[in-house]
């Protein structure tokens, strides 16, 4: 019909209809919400719906894409209007569709469709599966909203949403007592390390004079050199909002907590939403970024010591989900390193490319984790010791997300890191201070990295632990979590375990025998799901030939080989030294090798949480003081009454009835007044 | 189409008169006679509150020559949005009434009092003359008295009393100070007409005192931070309908009072004032906000977190910008739909639990009654200022406006006060997701979560009342852009007058 | 020497005195039908009034005049307000009358009553007209002193208390009064109110002195009448011990010659300057507060109405606190609302008094449910009480309100406003106690007559008049000129 209209130029696929395929990028998950709280009743329509929408939410970047390939995409397509906030100040709302922003949807897209699918299996009893499909969908809109926003509060609004999206999903089994601290954790310290966000923003848009994201950037490169210090202030407020949505060192503690949620949750998260945010925003505005070195060395110090610190916590974990967490906040940490090192008048392509690689195998990695927990119900090292050999179903996968994510050639993870690591390189040779910072925390990184993906590797196909010793009660996942609230610090609860113990941080790990558990064995995802794991297993292998073509805009074509080689004999080195370190472990874990007590520790993420909750505690305090305050004001106002009332008992007893009474106060108002009449005058 | 200037304001107060009087006639008049004359009332000036917005009529005759008052009735830009709101949420008020009805009185006393309040409110957004405008000011307040008074909250007789006489004198003082303030600026302009007066303003000179004098008169009934001591407490007492009317519409007759009794005819005073003003308005989002963060009280929890929000109108008004102006109004109507709302869900979960206290422990809302439990998620979302949904925009957009302030307010102090505001909409973070963990999600330890109960979730007339509300958080939250262009115009003209 | 002579508008003063005169001769011929003299009082009080209306009110600027000395200055002068204060003596008296009617006295007393009732009236009329020392004097006593005979012939213990104490202070006034007058004498060489006296004295530096005091201590005594704080000790006592129509008409009637005296002096001060003045802004702000205050814990229902007259009395004088000819209407508009509210209250509580027993309408506390047991006397005394508190419904009382602080606000005496804006808010909560007994719990009387005719008339009347006149304030507003 649209074709018959002559609507659609076919050489370049331009559209000529009020609704763009950018529009409907957004518009389609957000129906998913809308649609299941409106007409679905039983999870099997809700799942109807999800799918039904998230795969067009598929299809739409997917058809953008083909436009911008083609050239036929709007650049900046309306969407409400501009808001009339008087003359000085525009605010046009409108969306933006560039290179990468359109590749950034397709992943976006293709994750949270694989997502939608596997949650169906993953949750089939969960009474609460449609709220959790609805807030897959509302948390894949804000980010689409995010990734193609062409103005400052079109980005604002999609992060606060991720935001609340996530407190849904992370407090998805709010039974549980810890799934609500994690939620509300997360959401908290998102929400206070975004609190300078809109005051960024505000320097930014009110300096420009609007909110649109091409006049701010334009105005600030002119205005630059005037106003550096404002620019520079504005920056660093946005690097503080992403620090913390990107679960970056100070912020870092929520992300592992975050693993309360059900895992397709995580795999959201991690992969494609929430935590990448930051690369997407940042890169929108790399140019401002390119200007100010300040902030680009902050954001290179809080990126290093992110990625190096994750990287050890990762190694050290007892839970192989809270490994994965930990990975990511240091894979995220790379794709700031690759916004910090690139100069003018390169683009966002490093950081993009690895978030979207990342994407990939990221997602890939937590489904798969997602569906072993299922096997072997739970996700610490007892439990999925040796998992991969009783399941080999899942192995080749597996292995592929872990190749991918050790960064070995030629898997799409090797691609994407290696060129940051050039350019870091390339940097420090020319003397930049931000890429000498870069490269030396990448080199270690690099190392950590291999490390974990090994151990995991070796813990998950070790033959022998899951026959010999097996744990008798289903350990809870990542009991850590300390159940301190910031409300239940009101009546001030000591920390336990979930035995309701109080902590003893070097209580050994429990192990102890018992039978296995045949009834999960051969449970395995729907078809779809595994279409699409096997998508993103395919993508993990081959996706790095992306950088190839001209959608990323990357020096591929002179790798530095002598960096390569000797970054892969250290990392084959390393797996060495694990593989040789869990011989003889009881669970194949080559960290079991590390005092235990720096294991809990580390479990525990060094006890971050404990300092956010010492900063929490004054203000609780404070607001305690304030009650009080209010209390004594309302005191205060509620005494006007029984003062008025003793007045009048006062001067009661001045009109005793007595004439005489009268007499004497008429003569002293006589001589008040004469008084008055001769003292004005 | 002038007589719907009168029908709007009259329909909802003779009712609310004949009911009020003929209930005391020989049998009093029957639950069912008081809701539908009601009903009718309130639809009626809905429909007449309608038709006014559509063609701008007006209505200027003599009244009382004596005192320079005047009948006259027009609505503009700025007051057409609280006009509407006003009276649909009057329609939704009588509706929940319906519902929840409170011992303490005949219903018909109830019903009177709910629409000499909602015809006051409406009066007060009609008028265009300043004395009749303290007139209109003055009619919410006998009837709010007895709504408070007689059917507040059973538990307590004299916290009762003393609630409903602190709502009551406090806002008697309030208005009899903006009265004097009026006719300082009547006596000077030589006429009591708003335009006239904005026309004549008082010399530079004289502009703060009566600046000031109004302000105060108005921060009592905004509430700005150190008046406030009256809210709670007529909140906690003041029974589920009448908290929606008092937080919706009472509230607002504040603070379109500063914008058109201040910030129009006193620009200078306003000027001069701007930084304390705002300065109070930002210690009371985060008064408010910590207040919350500890409150035990639901109700009173609310009622503290309208403190907050009212706070960030203030500051927009104060910053002197069309684009604080704009986020204040916004933030104003915001707030209306926002506090109606969680009025009435939370004054449905007192009334279903017979209490309001937060350390209780309960069974998970989200699980027992999802209705309730999503509206609750929508109120309390939108009151952290969740884009999205209605109070977004406002608080936003205050911020902004507050960051770089009109004429030569003092920069660097409006940066602290934005950087000030944006704390509090951390707070209020803080205590709606306090709300959500112990209420939404209950504080169950593991096990399934429990089964529905439909008997005890939202059902009828209450169910209508907070889908109506809800949608109008979202609708007012995704689409921003009608009520932004509803005030647009006016909010320019006014600037220009002010900024002369 | 020869005097023009306009009886017309003389009537006003004529009527009542010649009428008191014809009572007490009627009286004595056939001293049978005592009742009946009551019921004449009203009748010539009325006609009186009716001698005012059709005179058509004079505007301001030229005053209509009578009693003019060859010299072209002139005895007697009303303008638009004293015709807005003549009525409202006149009518109050008369309702006062009606009121009186049905209370059953001794007949040699009642007769007495009547024409007392009548004299001070008379008394009150003509004050408001007199622009001479001597007849001003006199015409004050003439509303003055009868009023304290009439407190007196209750014959009850309080009721003579009551008459002692105002007796006592009324006298000490009185010298206050005529030492003013007499200094006023002195310092204008003048006999006459007239602004071209006062303004050749207050060139003079020691002349102005004295004419000031001698304005002081006019007020001064004045402020007795008024029963303006601290002049107001006699107050409650009269109020509590009178029979409770009498009651009435000293807040009523008595309180609207006063005024009337009040107006004559400021008038021909007001070239002075506010110096003057302060004196009457201090004792208003302070009998608002006292009054309030007092009435705050009052729990007999008269001694209530009592301090609620202290308290108004300052409401009224409140704008003379300023010098403009605004400030007399607003002080004129103020008295008029006042007078038919408080005149409403008062004939309630007589109707109740009477139906239930004197015992049981003066405490406040029987009042309790008043809303079940008698809709209409309740629904009537709420009207009038939020008349007298200035919220609507009652239109009427805000609009007085309004009035008494316009002229202070547009003077910009903030300090006066914000004290007056306090007892607002007192005020408030005094007659909101009494509303919310009205709404309270019921209590009954051991014995409940029905409501005698003439009350009951005099009822619905009352209530038809504080509705219409909320609605239309300017139909009672408008007898004072705007």
């Amino acid at each position: 019909m649209i074709l018959t209209d002559g609507r659609l130029d076919t050489t370049t696929l331009a559209l000529d209809l009020p609704v763009q395929p950018s529009h409907l990028v957004v518009l389609l998950p957000a129906a998913i919400p809308v649609l299941i709280i409106l007409l679905t009743r039983k999870s099997a329509q809700a799942f109807v719906v999800a799918s039904l929408l998230s795969f067009l939410g598929l299809l739409a970047p997917i058809v953008l894409l083909a436009q911008q390939i083609r050239g036929g995409a709007v650049a900046a397509p309306r969407t409400i209007g501009d808001l009339p906030v008087g003359p000085g100040f525009a605010i046009p709302l409108h969306l933006q569709v560039d290179r990468l922003s359109v590749l950034v949807a397709v992943a976006v897209g293709l994750v949270s469709w694989a997502v939608q699918i596997f949650t169906r299996w993953y949750l089939y009893s969960d009474p609460r599966y449609r709220q959790f499909a609805a807030g897959v969908g509302l948390f894949t809109a804000a980010m689409q909203l995010v990734v193609l926003s062409g103005d400052m509060l079109l980005t604002l609004i999609g992060w606060e949403l991720m935001g609340w999206c996530s407190y849904l999903l992370i407090g998805h089994e709010s039974e549980r007592p810890k799934a609500r601290r994690a939620a509300y954790k997360a959401f908290m310290v998102t929400r206070i390390a975004d609190t300078p966000l809109v005051i960024g923003l505000a320097i930014l848009s009110l300096g420009a004079h609007s909110t649109d994201i091409d006049a701010v950037v334009a105005h600030w490169t002119h205005a630059a050199g005037g106003h550096h210090t404002a620019l520079t202030a504005a920056l660093l407020c946005l690097i503080c909002a992403v620090a913390g949505k990107s679960a970056q060192v100070p912020f870092q503690d929520w992300l592992p907590d975050a693993m309360e949620g059900p895992t397709p949750a995580s795999a959201l998260i991690h992969a494609a939403t929430m935590v990448a945010a930051g690369t997407v925003v940042l890169g929108k505005l790399i140019t401002l970024l390119e200007l100010s070195d300040t902030a680009r060395v902050v954001l290179a110090i809080v990126a290093s010591v992110s990625m190096v610190a994750a990287g050890i916590l990762a190694f050290l974990q007892h839970d192989l989900k809270r490994l994965l967490a930990w990975s990511t906040v240091s894979q995220v940490a790379l794709m700031l390193l690759g916004l910090a090192v690139v100069t003018p008048p390169d683009d966002a392509d490093l950081g993009i490319a690895h978030l979207l690689s990342h994407a990939m195998f990221k997602a890939l990695l937590f489904l798969m984790v997602g569906w072993l927990s299922v096997l072997v119900s739970g996700t610490t090292v007892e439990r999925l010791s040796g998992a991969l050999s009783k399941h080999p179903a899942c192995r080749t996968m597996m292995g592929i997300g872990l190749l991918a994510l050790a960064g070995v050639p030629p898997f799409v993870g090797f691609v994407s890191k290696d060129l940051i690591v050039d350019a870091a390189a390339r940097g420090g040779i020319d003397g930049d201070l931000t890429a000498r910072i870069a490269f030396a925390a990448l080199v270690c990184v690099v190392l950590l990295t291999a490390a974990y993906s090994m151990r995991m590797w070796l813990i998950l196909i070790h033959r022998t632990g899951s026959q010999r010793v097996q744990v008798r009660k289903a350990v809870e996942d990542s009991y850590q979590v300390e159940d301190v609230g910031i409300v239940e610090m009101l009546v001030d609860l000591p920390q336990v375990d979930h035995h309701g113990r109080p902590l003893d941080h070097t209580e050994p790990l429990p192990v102890v025998v018992d039978e296995d558990d045949e009834p999960f064995v051969d449970q395995q995802p729907g078809g779809g799901a595994r279409l699409g794991l096997q998508l993103l297993s395919l993508l993990s292998v081959v996706g790095g030939a992306l950088v190839l073509t001209p959608m990323l805009d990357v020096d591929w074509q002179h790798p530095n080989v002598w960096l390569i080689v000797a970054s892969l004999l250290l990392m084959g080195a390393v797996a060495l030294v694990v593989r040789m370190m869990s011989v003889g472990t009881v669970y194949g874990d080559a960290a079991a090798r590390i005092p235990v007590l720096v294991r809990a520790s580390a479990s525990r993420g060094f006890d971050a949480d404990r300092i956010y909750v010492a900063v929490v505690r004054p203000v609780i305090a404070l607001a305690h003081a304030v009650t009080r305050v209010e209390g004594l004001l309302d005191r205060g106002v509620q005494a006007l009454p029984r003062l008025s009332a003793g007045i009048a008992r006062r001067s009661d007893r001045l009109h005793d009835r007595r004439p005489t009474s009268g007499l004497v106060a008429v003569s002293v108002g006589l001589v008040v007044v004469g008084l008055m009449g001769v003292v004005l005058w | 189409m002038v007589a719907a200037l009168l029908v709007a304001p009259l329909a909802p107060i003779v009712a609310g008169l004949a009911l009020v009087t003929g209930d005391r006639s020989v049998r009093s008049v029957s639950r069912h006679t008081a809701y539908i004359v009601s009903l009718l009332a309130t639809v009626v000036s809905l429909v007449a509150s309608v038709l006014i917005a559509k063609d701008r009529p007006v209505l200027n005759r003599q009244w009382v020559p004596e005192i320079g008052m005047r009948l006259h009735l027009a609505v503009d830009g700025i007051s057409v949005p609280l006009l509407l709101m006003t009276a649909a949420i009057g329609v939704l008020v009588v509706l929940h009434a319906r519902h929840e009805q409170p011992e303490g009185g005949t219903p018909a006393t109830f019903f009177g009092c709910l629409l000499l309040v909602i015809g006051g409110g409406i009066a007060t957004f009609l008028v265009q003359d300043a004395i009749s405008f303290f007139l209109a000011f003055e009619v919410v307040l006998v009837p709010m008295w007895v709504l408070i008074g007689r059917f507040g909250d059973r538990r307590d007789a004299r916290e009762r009393a003393r609630a409903a006489y602190t709502f009551v004198l406090y806002t008697v003082l309030g208005s009899t100070l903006m009265l004097i303030g009026i006719l300082a600026m009547t006596f000077a302009a030589g006429t009591s007409d708003l335009a006239g007066i904005a026309a004549h303003p008082l010399p530079a000179s004289g502009q703060t005192a009566v600046a000031l004098i109004l302000l105060i008169g108005l921060g009592i009934k905004v509430p700005m931070w150190p008046l406030h001591s009256w809210l709670p407490r007529a909140h906690t007492v003041a029974p589920t309908a009448g908290s929606m009317l008092l937080a919706a519409v009472l509230l607002k007759m504040g603070t379109y009072g500063v914008v058109r009794l201040v910030l129009a005819p006193l620009p200078e005073g306003v000027h001069r004032l701007a930084p304390y003003i705002g300065t109070l308005a930002v210690i009371g989002i985060i008064w408010g906000g910590l207040v919350c963060l500890v409150e035990r009280s639901l109700k009173r929890l609310v009622a503290w977190s309208s403190v907050a929000h009212m706070g960030f109108v203030l500051l927009g008004m104060m910053s002197g910008t069309e684009i604080g102006l704009q986020a204040a109004l916004y933030a104003n109507i915001a707030h209306g739909v926002i506090s109606a709302l969680l009025f009435a869900v939370v004054g449905g979960l007192k009334h279903r639990w017979g209490g309001d206290d937060l350390d209780t422990v309960r069974r998970s809302l989200r699980d027992i009654s999802p209705r309730l439990s999503l509206v609750l998620v929508i109120g309390f979302a939108a009151s952290m200022g969740l884009p999205g949904l209605a109070g977004f925009w406002g608080e936003v957009l205050a911020i902004f406006g507050a960051w770089n302030p009109g004429g030569d307010l003092p920069d660097g102090w409006f940066h602290v006060l934005a950087a000030g505001a944006s704390v509090g909409a951390v707070l209020a973070a803080g205590y709606a997701l306090r709300v959500l963990w112990v209420v939404w999600q209950g504080s169950a330890h593991g096990g399934v979560p429990p089964k529905p109960e439909p008997a005890g979730d939202a059902r009828g007339n209450e169910w209508v009342v907070a889908d109506v509300l809800g949608a109008a958080t979202v609708a007012l939250g995704v689409i921003p852009i009608v009520l932004l262009h509803a005030t647009s115009d006016a909010v320019t003209h006014l600037m220009a007058v002010a900024g002369r | 020497m020869k005097l023009t002579y306009d009886w017309w508008l003389l009537a006003p003063v004529v009527i009542p005195a010649v009428g008191s005169v014809l009572l007490l001769l009627h009286d004595a011929l056939l001293p049978r039908l005592g009742r009946a003299h009551w019921a004449i009082a009203a009748v010539l009080l009325l006609a009186g009034a009716a001698t005012v209306v059709p005179g058509a009110f004079p505007s301001a600027d030229n005053p209509r005049e009578t009693l003019c000395l060859p010299t072209g200055a002139c005895l007697y002068s009303v303008d638009h307000v004293g015709v807005g204060l003549q009525l409202t003596a006149l009518v109050s008296g008369a309702v006062i009358a009606l009121l009186a009617l049905p209370i059953r006295v001794p007949a040699e007393r009642a007769a007495i009553q009547a024409v007392l009732l009548l004299a001070a009236t008379a008394g009150a009329t003509g004050v408001v007209a007199a622009r001479d020392l001597g007849s001003w004097l006199v015409m004050l006593e003439l509303a003055t002193l009868p009023a304290v005979a009439l407190v007196a012939l209750r014959a009850r213990r309080a009721a003579v208390d009551g008459a002692l104490s105002m007796l006592t202070t009324s006298l000490v006034s009185f010298a206050i009064t005529t030492m003013g007058a007499a200094l006023w004498f002195a310092a204008t060489g003048s006999a006459l109110f007239t602004g071209d006296a006062v303004l050749n004295a207050s060139h003079d530096a020691d002349s102005r002195r004295i004419l000031v005091l001698a304005v002081v201590f006019i007020i001064a005594g004045l402020a007795f009448k008024m029963s303006l704080a601290p002049f107001h000790a006699w107050t409650p006592e009269a109020f509590g011990g009178a029979s409770v129509p009498i009651g009435g008409f000293l807040a009523v009637t008595s309180k609207a010659a006063a005024l009337a005296a009040l107006l004559v002096i400021f008038r021909s001060v007001t070239v002075l300057g506010t110096s003057a003045l302060a004196a009457i802004g201090v004792l208003s702000a302070l009998s608002m507060t006292l009054g309030n205050v007092m009435a705050l814990r009052e729990q007999n229902a008269l001694r209530f109405l009592a301090w609620s007259t202290v308290s108004q009395a300052g409401w009224v004088v409140l704008p003379l606190a300023t010098v403009s000819s605004r400030a007399v209407r607003s002080a004129a508009a103020y008295l008029v609302v006042y007078a038919v509210a408080t005149l409403v209250a008062f004939v309630v509580v007589t109707a109740l008094a009477h139906a239930d027993g004197r015992g049981h309408a003066t405490g406040l506390a029987s009042y309790g449910g008043l809303l079940r047991r008698r809709p209409l006397l309740a629904v009537t005394l709420a009207l009038a009480l939020l008349t007298l508190m200035g919220l609507p419904p009652a239109v009427l009382g805000l609009v007085a309100k309004v009035a008494a602080i316009g002229p202070v606000a547009g003077a910009r005496l903030w300090l006066l406003a914000v004290i007056a804006a306090i007892n607002a808010m007192l005020g408030v909560a005094v007659y909101l106690r009494w509303l919310r007994i009205l709404f309270g719990k019921r209590k009954d009387p051991d014995q409940a007559d029905r409501l005698h005719p003439v009350h009951h008339v005099l009822v619905i009347v009352g209530a038809c008049a504080l509705v219409v006149t909320s609605i239309a304030p300017h139909s009672l507003l408008q007898i004072v000129g705007r």
